[in-house]
């Protein structure tokens, strides 16, 4: 059921056997995960069913390091970020999991066969079961094409599954309303959570509405799902028992911010012959009743060779090139040049590609990439001195990025083009300078993770293995920000993985 | 391999670059002096390993201009010659050739052998392709 936070008694306690703080992908998932069972939950969400300005707000901050859109990377309503999903689901490779020693801070605690009995379920969940993501005889199959495989030894074929995208308030909240045993508190700010003395345990929760009304919440567990950048933040606001913030003893909160350092307009392919490439290598395609797009990933034998980093990217057409054809965009010549010199390189015959298009020379394709970075101490969020409606120190963001992030993908950008060279697909023009530089236009793809990291060693991770806070007993940490490492896939459907998981832990704590 | 066989297969290469220079109508002409000795191949191995000419020196003078050491006619056909021997040593007529180089340039990419050429990467046996037309025409 669904309750305004706005329009209940101030100063009401709510008791619940779980508290979920947050209602987006995660918070949703592990509550649902306990609809209709003896468990109570109560999800605490601090927008309502639609979104709305002044909540929007709450979530503004400032940059230290590379800009980023603090607010606009996600969103604070129902459903949280997913509202805005792009819906691209991949499972993280087995070597993401891996201590690798050219990766500093690498390791997870566990393997990817911990989290592989989820996947499954959490493909359901973003509703893009079954996952066919290395599944090349599938595709082939259901295609009807003919998929080249990579040649260099450098790189995989993977597919990419488009979720709807899954809008989790909108496409669960029936699910919420319905089960008598979860209750979602609509409108609800958490502003501190409450230690006991000793700061072992949460005490509670205390809650405002934007119009002044103050709630807490008690339960037998806590559960903090508001997002990469939110959960740090609310650990570090919640001060008034440990100073420097909960599960912050070992200055741990908020650090290995990591994101997946995305660059548009990075390098082009063109190609002559569409032929020579198959549909689901450049555009989605529509199979059983889900889309997919082929990604092209380095292969684990060259990330270990090479001691690279993990990367994902997907081409897309753009254009079309016919004779004579002229353009104010300078890139448009060298493609054009590239296609009529290489033309015997790329197509089969001497005459027209295509016969009924006799003045069509070629094709361009645009490239999209999705970058692991290495687990870096010194990109952190922190607290800034401005506050937020609520009286909140807000966010403060510092991103960065490495001289070894930045190698590793322009080696993957060249490995890119010699693949479809040696594949005689087409040819690849860079428009990165090596120069030791990062691009300016970086970005990321709103995908926030590792800034409360998972790690046994309470000096070096902030959750353990089972997403409990070090050195509290009842405080648990669910979403992308307890990543270790970030993989080069995109994070929801693992932290829709990882919260299945935590929901089994905690039904076996509870019993 | 005799050395005879060698000098006269270089011939042949450089034969069609030349005719690579001038366009098909060249090439035709060529065929009576250098190319004779693979008589009535050279037209159909220029117009299936390189593309259109004005865009192939373009991109040549871009390789010579990142890689100035290598502005020799010879020692580029040197080079090319070597990466299509390495597919088939015994490559001798026309096709053969095209179909030797063309295995090469993918040869070259697949083993990382590419250059960095105005953006573009390139196999390197390619590069060298376009650079010898490029230098030809000067």
């Amino acid at each position: 059921m669904f309750t305004d936070a706005r329009t209940i008694p101030d100063h009401t306690r709510l008791d619940a056997d779980i508290a979920v703080i947050g209602g987006g992908p995660a918070g949703i998932t592990l509550a649902r995960s306990f609809a209709g069972s003896g468990t109570s939950v109560c999800v605490i969400e601090s927008g309502g069913h639609e979104a709305d300005a002044d909540t929007q707000a709450l979530y503004e901050g400032s940059n230290a390091g590379i800009e980023y859109p603090l607010a606009g990377s996600r969103l604070r309503f129902l459903g949280g970020s997913s509202n805005h999903w792009g819906g691209y689901c991949r499972p993280l490779d087995p070597i993401d999991f891996e201590q690798r020693d050219w990766v500093p801070f690498s390791g997870w605690p566990f393997g990817i066969e911990e989290l592989l009995p989820y996947y499954e379920p959490a493909n359901r969940i973003v509703e893009i079961a079954p996952g066919r993501f290395e599944d090349m005889a599938y595709w082939q199959q259901h295609t009807g094409e003919s998929l080249p495989q990579p040649v260099t030894g450098r790189m995989q074929m993977r597919f990419v599954h488009f979720s709807p995208p899954t809008h989790f308030g909108s496409r669960y909240r029936e699910d919420l309303d319905r089960a008598a045993n979860i209750q979602v508190l609509l409108n609800a700010n958490v502003v501190n959570i409450a230690a006991t003395e000793q700061g072992r345990s949460v005490r509670q929760l205390e809650l405002r509405t934007l119009d002044g009304r103050a709630h807490t919440v008690r339960a037998r567990i806590y559960v903090l799902a508001t997002g990469g950048l939110e959960n740090p933040r609310m650990l570090l606001l919640s001060n008034d028992v440990v100073p420097a913030g909960l599960g912050n003893h070992n200055d741990m909160v908020g650090r290995f911010f990591m994101e997946h350092p995305h660059l548009s307009g990075f390098g082009e392919i063109v190609l002559a012959d569409l032929k020579r490439l198959p549909a689901i290598y450049r555009e989605r395609v529509r199979v059983e009743g889900r889309n997919a797009n082929a990604a092209f990933n380095p292969s684990d034998a060259f990330l270990r060779e090479r001691r690279l980093l993990n990367a994902t990217f997907m081409a897309g057409l753009a254009g079309n090139y016919h004779r004579g054809m002229t353009s104010d965009w300078d890139h448009v010549p060298l493609h054009m040049d590239m296609l009529n010199a290489a033309r015997p390189f790329l197509a089969d015959g001497e005459g027209p590609i295509d016969t009924q298009n006799p003045e069509l020379i070629g094709h361009w394709l645009g490239l999209g990439c999705a970058c692991e970075q290495v687990p870096n101490p010194d990109s952190r969020v922190t607290l800034s001195e401005e506050r937020d409606a609520l009286g909140l120190r807000r966010i403060r963001l510092d991103w960065r990025l490495t001289e070894q992030d930045r190698r590793s993908l322009v080696e993957h950008m060249r490995s890119l083009a010699m693949e479809f060279g040696a594949l005689g697909i087409g040819r690849m023009l860079l428009n990165v300078e090596d120069d030791g530089l990062w691009p300016e236009k970086v970005s990321g793809g709103s995908h926030h993770m590792g800034a409360t990291r998972m790690h046994d060693d309470p000096k070096q991770g902030v959750v353990d293995r089972n997403s409990r806070v070090h050195g509290m007993d009842n405080l648990f940490v669910a979403g992308s920000s307890v990543f270790p490492t970030s993989g080069a896939a995109n994070p929801t459907l693992t932290l829709v993985a990882l919260t299945l998981r935590l929901a089994e832990h905690l039904k076996g704590r509870l019993q | 391999m005799s050395a005879g066989h060698d000098a006269s297969r270089r011939r042949f290469l450089l034969s069609l670059l030349l005719g690579l220079v001038a366009g098909r109508t060249l090439v035709a002409c060529d065929s009576s002096t250098e190319s004779r000795h693979v008589p009535g191949q050279a037209p159909e191995w220029l117009l299936k390993i390189t593309g259109e000419r004005d865009a192939v020196v373009r991109i040549g003078k871009d390789y010579l201009e990142a890689f100035p050491a290598e502005r020799n006619v010879e020692a580029l056909m040197s080079a090319i010659e070597s990466s299509f021997e390495a597919v088939n040593a015994a490559a001798a007529d026309a096709g053969e050739i095209v179909t030797a180089l063309q295995q090469a340039v993918r040869g070259d990419y697949q083993r990382g052998d590419v250059a960095q050429v105005n953006g573009w990467i390139l196999s390197r046996t390619e590069a060298r392709l376009y650079a010898a037309v490029a230098l030809l025409s000067a």
